[in-house]
């Protein structure tokens, strides 16, 4: 079996993970799709055979796409079920106690020994007062349950931020902590995902890099820097655009290409270009909501295809999502 | 208890208990994605699959209580690292304790329904 086989068979593998992921939104099918493509480079590169049972193996152990599917979707489509974990943690610790009662009255009823069953007291909240719990982080609808649930009132106002995804709190008042009478309103500011933007950027010019064109992304101080080399060559045209996504606190790029594909292969790798290092330095602000680039008589050339990111070359187009979260 | 209820059960269970499993993965170094999805599936039982891990990461990171970032690989090209977030950490943490007990009274029970 050549090499080609070999990647046929990955091909069809994320095809079908692809149609299984189908019902999801498209940012986390995207998501998805992107790990675990990862995963599977990375597992072929630690194979010691390139064999087609080893890389059959590989897929095995990667799993069924319809179980992957499953997971995802089983919280996706009841989000009942989805427990936040502070919730579970709440649960079990209620679980806990309830199981230690139980523990000790039945360890006192088997031996017939005195009573030393604690007294619990299941809140120390007083009916003058109760605590704001800290909920910036937590989706809007998690921080009005858990705001709620501690018996106080919630108000959200919108605010665009590139940072904080989209529905997710930036900051609440009073602050956590603080002392309120029960019945208090706390106002959440939530992010309403990044500032709308219709701007387009051309390719900035990477002026240090050893290509001759780029697009990068820059998320905010401090994140890595993407972009997307591109060496001219003597293939067809080609056009991309990059959109970003703002998802599970992460921004995802999302790039299209249309055009000629043919033996094109692409990387895309986190770069750190130095912070206010002139042309390749964008303010946060300032990023776009999309970036269009006509890419000309290039084609996107690098090693293998197969390296990092995903181009079907018998497709004239093809996407694919990134991300990265920002470091703090 | 017949066989189909206790793969049920056990579903029951693990569902609670995996995405602490990978949190303690996450608690002493930071790790990348194939190596966590491999670890978790050598061990006995917990996941179905290495890719099952995926949503789970993907909850996790929605919940704030891991991030992602890059980091240059020695071979290949720059690996996505999971790590906790502070409030990953602090769940992390109240789980545990409360696990311990939860295991603790379970199993006290348990015994002493063996030596009945």
């Amino acid at each position: 079996m050549t090499k080609t086989d070999l990647d046929g068979l990955i091909d069809n593998y994320l095809r079908r993970l692809d149609a299984a992921l189908g019902p999801l939104p498209t940012a986390r099918r995207q998501q998805l799709l992107t790990e675990i493509t990862e995963h599977l480079h990375e597992a072929r590169s630690a194979l010691p055979d390139q064999t087609e049972a080893a890389v059959r193996d590989l897929l095995d152990r990667v799993g069924q796409p319809e179980d992957i599917a499953a997971e995802a979707l089983a919280d996706q489509s009841d989000p009942r079920r989805r427990w936040s974990t502070r919730r579970l943690a709440v649960g079990l610790i209620g679980l806990a106690v309830l199981l230690g009662l139980g523990a000790a009255l039945a360890l006192n009823f088997i031996g017939g020994g005195p009573s030393s069953t604690k007294t619990y007291n299941p809140s120390a909240t007083t009916v003058t007062g109760v605590d704001v719990p800290n909920v910036i982080g937590m989706s809007t609808v998690q921080a009005g349950n858990e705001l709620r649930a501690s018996g106080m009132a919630v108000t959200t106002a919108e605010q665009p931020s590139t940072a904080v995804p989209t529905n997710v709190v930036i900051s609440q008042a009073p602050a956590a902590g603080s002392r309120v009478a029960r019945g208090s309103v706390v106002t959440l500011t939530v992010s309403s995902g990044p500032p709308s933007s219709t701007a387009t950027s051309t390719i900035p010019n990477i002026g240090s890099t050893p290509v001759p064109n780029g697009i990068y992304v820059d998320g905010s101080q401090g994140t890595p820097h993407y972009f997307i080399s591109l060496t001219n060559t003597t293939g067809g045209g080609l056009s991309g655009s990059v959109d970003f996504l703002y998802q599970d606190g992460q921004t995802s790029v999302v790039f299209t290409f249309e055009g000629t594909t043919q033996n094109a292969v692409a990387t895309l790798h986190p770069t750190n270009i130095p912070q206010n290092g002139g042309s390749a330095s964008q303010n946060p602000a300032t990023v776009p909501s999309a970036i269009s680039a006509t890419l000309g008589p290039a084609s996107i050339s690098l090693g293998e295809c197969t390296s990092y990111l995903h181009f079907t070359q018998s497709l004239a187009q093809c996407g694919f999502a990134y991300s990265s979260q920002g470091v703090r | 208890m017949v066989a189909g209820e206790t793969t049920k059960l056990l579903t029951q269970m693990r569902r609670g208990a995996i995405e602490y499993c990978v949190l303690a993965l996450l608690r002493d170094h930071d790790r990348y994605g194939f190596d966590l999805t491999r670890t978790l599936a050598d061990a006995d039982g917990l996941v179905t699959s290495e890719g099952t891990v995926y949503p789970l990461l993907s909850r996790l990171r929605q919940d704030g209580l891991v991030e992602t970032f890059w980091q240059e690989s020695p071979q290949g090209p720059p690996r996505r690292y999971y790590r906790l977030t502070k409030d990953g950490r602090l769940a992390l943490e109240a789980f545990m304790v409360q696990w311990r007990r939860f295991r603790d009274a379970v199993d006290t029970l348990m015994t002493e329904g063996d030596t009945r």
